[in-house]
């Protein structure tokens, strides 16, 4: 009998149209550090959010035993009862306070209700001393590196009398000497009977320092093996090998001239000039094609989306942006990018896309009111009459164009903000998860509505996580991670592999 | 399901509350002051007591609506109005060259204000409650704190003056009627014809009964509102600046790409700016806008009261605000529309009136009012609330 800290078994979890955990079972034996691995949306985040209490019991089918008890959660604080403590790929520290009070923070050490200090910095100092951090406890979070911030979110969990840490992708905002510190401090941590449980999708981080490997792929498991008896290519494998339920409208198109070209599109980190958030990226595009940007989770390929579009904070010290051949300035604004006929719509929808309380003629005019006003003054008629058709084009069901944006589905919202886009009249359109969370009928409309935008000429950079969509979709693949580009694939040569792709995305280079 | 039908009751209830809510005040204050409040005499002093503050209003509304506030505008209508006063009293300024003040200070408040809330991202409350302090030095500062005044005749008529009337038609005001009339039959025009192209362009179903019925209502609100003023010395210029004022920024509210922007803005400003929406420019432009407004009713409150005192428009902002969400702006942005704000704010000069009239202590009022904002703006954010 094996010496289980931590046993999910069975677990299903159910949102409105989607099984995100489908009769998962996960166990993790005592002092080891196990791995979690899968695609984006395989189920992992679900999983891990059942097991620190954000979906409590009864929102879940299936039982979960934590140190031979059975758990039934009602809320966060249970989780951390039962000696679980996450690490959030976010960091989670209030950045303006010291790290004292961060590690203390809910949990501060009180007499009579007034914090004592002296107990607190020399417990403090104690924990900085088991992650190896030389650091004064009363230093400001913000002053420090996120290398050092991540040691300290560990002491955090650790001062909590934590059995089973969690990590999830806590190196994917490290520098490698930091990655690889935090996982020197893992085993040693793991000597002295900490368990954990490690999300990543560094293989060979996986491969490293791991001592089982759990994957996950469409909400199921798929294998839990020790991870002396696999190999990287085997996990990527498991984790791609799905099995192609969608259906695509694959069409020829007839790449034409470049209509847009990037090179050495560089950004710095916010506050860290030295690291960089983009690193000489550079593409191109051509009229009447469609090119993919593969990668995982913040390699960066939104942010150097809304970089070129003049939306991102951070301004780019490097890079050279042509439309048409022409050198165009840098966009300082989304406005500019407009002008010259560059469009960019967000993978967030409601959030950076739809003014969700108005109708859906104020949304669809509200980049292209330019074109419809005369001396800032709207032609009413003439708008209404170019929304109808609009919408009437694009197959957008609403019962009238005053309806509510809110009031309509994901996959006719999505329409409605392509309509926004198209009323620009954009020679390249970047369109960032066009399909993130829309029903698989309106999938297939918006890569139908694809296609024929670009036998029109259009070119379009299409952002997606999901591979076959990429694959299928695409004539030309770019991958990146880190921030650079890591590989470029055409999709006329050879039938491209998923494999092949997610090697490129984990770090390794085509 | 119990839940969703409250929510559906209350919202049903906030979109009518402007309407139940006058037909109270009125019923109420009809009965308790025994028949005094209801008097053409009382409800054109009214309207005159609430004419400044619904003049602020009207651009407080954009404020609100791009998710903005204005703590300010009180003070600024004081601070523009004693230096109005005191060009005119002690320095012997013509009624031109005091205009012209007006608009440069009211400008360079709104400047002010832009500046630090539009393009150096400050909070727009905190920023508008130092101008309200560094103002109320500036009065104190220019006017040693006394009253100053009589300003000009011809400065004053703005607030003070009524139409002239020629003599004709007796006991009712001939020119106020006719002014009433036409502006019936241009709003009968215009609304028939929008209801057209709205067929036309698809966007309502033909509902011709449910339009005249409107229609005939809001033209019976009209002759009643219109009613007070033709039997009691006509409309004054304030009124009429008022509705002048209302209808212009109705307009822009309405027509405009200004105005869609301010609506942009207040319901989802990360969305507008990747639409493409210089969001500094547009603020800068509410701010200056609703200065200049708050500098013509400053006009109109100097006129009416005839001097400058170091109290004047004190609090004023609040009787606006409060005007705005009692008339459906919601304080949380991005929805709401000027004439509901100049008709909320005519009802908290209905409030004011009443109270003063029934002897109703200053505490008290101070107290109503208080609770009046509170409930407007627990029913505006519930409401929305509840529709997610």
């Amino acid at each position: 009998m094996e010496d289980y800290i931590l046993e999910m078994r069975n677990i299903t979890k159910e949102f409105p149209g989607v099984k995100a955990l489908d009769d998962v079972t996960f166990c993790v034996k005592r002092g080891e550090i196990h791995a979690l691995v899968g695609e984006n949306g395989a189920g992992k985040s679900t999983l891990m959010k059942i097991l620190s209490g954000v979906y409590t019991t009864g929102e879940y089918t299936g039982e979960m035993i934590v140190n031979g008890t059975r758990q039934n959660y009602s809320c966060i604080k249970d989780s951390e009862r039962a000696g679980i403590s996450i690490i959030y790929q976010e960091l989670g520290l209030v950045s303006t306070m010291t790290v004292c009070e961060n590690i203390f923070l809910g949990n501060e050490l009180v007499s009579h209700g007034i914090i004592d200090w002296d107990t607190e910095n020399a417990a403090c100092k104690r924990l900085l001393e088991k992650v190896k951090l030389k650091e004064n406890p009363g230093t400001v979070i913000e002053t420090l590196g996120t290398g050092k911030q991540q040691l300290i979110e560990i002491a955090k969990a650790l001062s909590k009398n934590v059995d089973l840490l969690i990590l999830d992708e806590p190196t994917s905002s490290l520098t490698e000497a930091d990655s690889k510190n935090l996982l020197e401090l893992l085993s040693q941590l793991r000597e002295s009977g900490l368990t954990c449980i490690y999300i990543s999708h560094k293989l060979n981080e996986v491969m490293e320092i791991t001592d089982t490997v759990t994957v996950l792929r469409d909400g199921k498991t798929i294998v839990t093996k020790p991870t002396s008896e696999v190999t990287e290519s085997k996990l990527i494998s498991w984790m791609v090998g799905r099995d192609m339920t969608e259906v695509y409208p694959i069409t020829v198109h007839e790449p034409g001239e470049i209509v847009l070209e990037v090179k050495d599109w560089t950004v710095p980190m916010k506050k860290e000039p030295n690291r960089f958030m983009l690193d000489h990226v550079s593409l191109n595009v051509r009229k009447g094609e469609i090119v993919g940007i593969a990668g995982l989770m913040g390699a960066g390929r939104t942010e150097f989306a809304m970089s070129l579009f003049g939306a991102l904070h951070e301004k780019p010290v490097e890079g050279e942006i042509y439309l048409n051949g022409e050198k165009m300035e840098r966009f300082k604004h989304p406005r500019e990018a407009i002008d010259a006929g560059l469009m960019y719509l967000s993978e967030d929808r409601k959030r950076y896309g739809l003014l969700l309380s108005s109708d859906l003629r104020v949304n669809i005019t509200l980049s292209s009111l330019n074109k419809l006003s005369r001396a800032g003054i709207i032609d009413l008629d003439r708008e209404s009459e170019k929304v109808t058709k609009g919408i009437r084009d694009l197959n957008v069901k609403t019962p009238s164009i005053l309806q509510l944006a809110r009031n309509l589905s994901g996959g006719n919202q999505q329409k409605v903000v392509i309509v926004k886009a198209l009323f620009t009249e954009p020679g390249v359109l970047i369109l960032d998860e066009p399909t993130r969370g829309i029903d698989v009928g309106s999938k297939y409309e918006i890569y139908q509505l694809m296609n024929r935008l670009v036998e029109q000429g259009l070119g379009i950079v299409m952002i997606s996580s999901e591979l076959p969509e990429v694959i299928n979709m695409s004539d030309r693949i770019y991958v990146m991670c880190e921030g650079r580009i890591t590989g470029e694939f055409h999709a006329s040569e050879t039938k491209i592999t998923q494999e092949e792709i997610l090697y490129c995305a984990a770090g390794g280079r085509a | 399901m119990k839940w969703k039908k409250k929510g559906f009751e209350l919202t049903s209830l906030y979109r009518y509350s402007l309407f139940i809510e006058v037909i109270i005040v009125f019923v109420l204050f009809g009965i308790l002051t025994g028949g005094t409040f209801l008097t053409t005499r009382n409800l054109s002093n009214l309207m005159m007591q609430g004419v400044t503050c619904s003049t602020i209003a009207i651009t407080m509304t954009l404020v609100i609506v791009s998710c903005n506030a204005d703590l300010s505008a009180g003070t600024a209508l004081g601070c523009i109005g004693t230096i109005a006063a005191v060009l005119q009293v002690s320095k012997g300024w013509g009624t031109g060259t005091s205009f012209l003040a007006v608009a440069i200070s009211s400008l360079f408040i709104g400047i002010w204000h832009a500046y630090w809330i539009a393009y150096k991202k400050l909070p727009a409350f905190i920023v508008t409650l130092a101008t309200q302090l560094i103002l109320k030095g500036v009065i104190l500062l220019v006017g040693n704190g006394a009253a100053i005044g009589p300003v000009n005749d011809s400065f004053g008529k703005f607030g003070s003056a009524y139409l002239p009337d020629f003599g004709i038609g007796g006991s009712i005001h001939f020119l106020s009627l006719l002014i009433t009339l036409a502006g019936c039959i241009v709003y009968l025009v215009l609304s028939v014809r929008g209801e057209k192209k709205k067929i036309m362009n698809g966007l309502v179903t033909p509902n011709w009964k449910k339009k005249i019925f409107s229609m005939a209502a809001v033209l019976a609100v009209t002759f009643v509102v219109s009613g007070i003023f033709i039997f009691y010395r006509g409309f004054p210029y304030a009124i009429l600046l008022l509705i002048f004022f209302t209808a212009v920024f109705h307009f822009i509210v309405n027509n405009t790409m200004f105005g869609r922007y301010v609506f942009a803005i207040g319901g989802n400003a990360e969305a507008a700016k990747l639409s493409g929406i210089h969001t500094e420019k547009v603020v800068m432009k509410i701010y200056i806008l609703h200065s200049l407004i708050v500098g013509a009713a400053s006009v109109i409150y100097l006129g009416r009261v005839g001097q400058a005192t170091a109290t004047a428009g004190t609090s004023f902002e609040f009787t606006a605000i409060t005007g705005c969400v009692v008339g459906g702006t919601s304080i949380l942005g991005g929805r709401g529309n000027v004439i509901g704000a100049v008709i909320g704010t005519m009802l908290m000069a209905s409030l004011d009136n009443g109270m003063s009239l029934l002897n109703m202590g200053q505490s008290s009022q101070y107290i109503v009012k208080g609770l009046v904002l509170m409930l407007a703006i627990a029913m505006d954010v519930i409401s929305r609330e509840k529709r997610g």
